[in-house]
């Protein structure tokens, strides 16, 4: 009767896998990240199934901004705009697929869109991702402008991170400044193994407003924003970054640097290379050897992974993580993107949830 | 047998919820990127100490409170001491240069410093504090009345 039993939960498992065989959607972007007036976006997405992939469509929802009922900046569907589906592809023989489409027309000024790419396999089974970004001329001015958002729970249920230019870099090229955060976000953040599982919990804005990255000091277009989280002042002279609590200075092209400073100020996690950084107790760095320990094994480690970081300053530090894992917050790898180790793993799940529930 | 019975009936039903994606036009908001009424504070740091200034509301949402391992805890309370919302930060004036192992690397102060802070609003906040966190901070508790200039908010 306990086989009969086993035998069937196995076959019910079974089904579940295999009825449940969605394709999965690797990754959707849109170039440039913010478009000119009625200049043309390419949207892309790869996606695979274990079974054929049959169509794909991409679907656009184009709101205009306004300001609504209490100066509150609003959108709603713009007459006459794009409202549904904008391109479909019907495919045979593939499951694996890497498409792009070029909506040629663009969108006006004020422009809020909504893109959506569904795609479908033989088994008739979806999947879908949706972005929300902005294009066209913004009526906020230099205010934050949305780039690229997975969440509709924006800004209270996201981490909301703002790009900013440094004047001196970027001054009178602020398409440049676009093109580089580019790759920063969809090659950078976007690629790290903490965030890409997360990304609806992440929305990227940048202001053309300069600020000074040396200095860390903001443009006054946005240091007072009800929106931003962190600010990451972006240069591309290569010169010492910093972090000053939620502004950040990073090279473009150094996008593990990027997502090392940003787990600073949003997680508080803490350097855990030796010896010369600042430490401070929190999530991934104790001052007793046995906290230390209890954390490295609660991230499925073991308590010989716990070594001292020395610091003249404040003590002696613990980190419950071993040089060998090579972590992000021991080596932010500068330009290539290193994962976050177990245990700030741990602790950076704990934030998405905490974060879900605000 | 019933047991049985539930057991498919729950895997069934599991494999419908989990399976099937969501499908149709977009529930935006009206307002998808400010869904929340706050107050806008300005928070300065200097060798005198903190200040707190009020400066305007608008709309987005409460700066993020769930790490609280920062320099200070900012507590906003109405006239009864009733905690209405609380966020940590790191002193405004300080910076860590971050060079990677065997750089320049370390903590620096600078002369002032001020960070931004969204407090939900509410009318009733009457009371803000400033309390030290960090061991460097301990001695830090400061205490602003704020119900005037809360009440004058639109």
């Amino acid at each position: 009767m306990k086989n009969q039993k086993h035998i069937i939960y196995l076959s019910m498992l079974l089904f579940l896998f295999s009825s449940c065989a969605t394709p999965v959607i690797r990754s959707i972007q849109h170039t440039p990240l913010h478009a000119d007036n009625n200049t043309g976006v390419t949207f892309k997405v790869k996606a695979g199934s274990n079974s054929e992939i049959t169509r794909v469509t991409l679907n656009i929802y184009e709101y205009e901004l306004y300001v609504g009922a209490n100066n509150m900046r609003s959108a709603r569907q713009r007459p006459g705009g794009q409202w549904g589906e904008a391109h479909v592809w019907n495919l045979s023989g593939s499951n694996d697929v890497d498409l792009n489409f070029n909506y040629a027309a663009g969108f006006p000024a004020g422009s809020f869109v909504y893109y959506q790419f569904v795609v479908r396999n033989s088994k008739n089974k979806e999947a879908q991702k949706t972005i929300i970004m902005q294009a066209g001329t913004s009526p906020w001015g230099d205010s934050e402008v949305v780039l690229y958002s997975a969440s509709e729970q924006a800004p209270n249920n996201t981490i909301d991170i703002c790009f900013v230019p440094d004047g001196g870099d970027y001054g009178g090229n602020i398409r440049q400044f676009l093109t580089d955060i580019e790759s920063t976000i969809y090659n950078g953040y976007l690629t790290n193994n903490m965030i890409k599982t997360n990304a609806h919990q992440w929305s990227f804005y940048y202001t053309p407003a300069t600020g000074v990255a040396s200095t860390r000091t903001l443009p006054a277009a946005v240091a007072s924003s009800p929106l931003i989280d962190v600010f990451g002042i972006i240069h591309s002279n290569t010169f010492r970054d910093a972090r000053q609590g939620n502004v950040f200075t990073t090279e473009h092209f150094n996008i593990g640097t990027a997502v090392h400073e940003t787990a600073h100020a949003v997680f508080d996690l803490k350097d855990e290379y030796c010896c010369d950084s600042f430490y401070e107790e929190s999530c991934n760095l104790w001052s007793s050897r046995a906290d230390c320990e209890a954390s490295a094994i609660a991230a499925g480690g073991t308590a010989a992974d716990c070594a001292s970081v020395v610091t003249d300053n404040n003590g002696t530090f613990f980190k419950p993580e071993p040089d060998a894992l090579n972590c992000i917050m021991f080596d932010d790898g500068d330009a290539t993107m290193r994962d976050f180790g177990r245990v700030c793993q741990r602790c950076i799940s704990s934030f998405y949830i905490e974060l879900d529930n605000r | 047998m019933l047991k049985i019975f539930t057991a498919i009936i729950t895997v069934v039903l599991f494999v419908n919820i989990t399976c099937l994606a969501q499908k149709g036009e977009p529930k935006l908001s009206q307002s998808p990127l400010q869904s929340e009424k706050v107050i806008v504070v300005k928070i300065t740091s200097d060798a005198s100490g903190w200040k707190t200034e009020i400066v305007r509301t608008d709309y987005g949402a409460p700066t993020l409170n769930i790490k609280k391992l920062h320099d200070v805890l900012l507590t906003a309370s109405d006239a009864f001491g009733k905690k209405i919302y609380d966020v940590a930060f790191d002193d405004p004036r300080v910076y860590y240069i971050d060079d990677g192992p065997g750089g320049e690397n370390g903590r620096k102060t600078d002369a002032t410093g001020s960070r931004y802070v969204m407090l939900p609003y509410k009318n009733e906040i009457a009371v803000l504090e400033i309390k030290g966190l960090a061991p460097a901070y301990k001695d830090v508790l400061t205490k602003f009345q704020v119900a005037d200039r809360v009440k004058e908010l639109k």
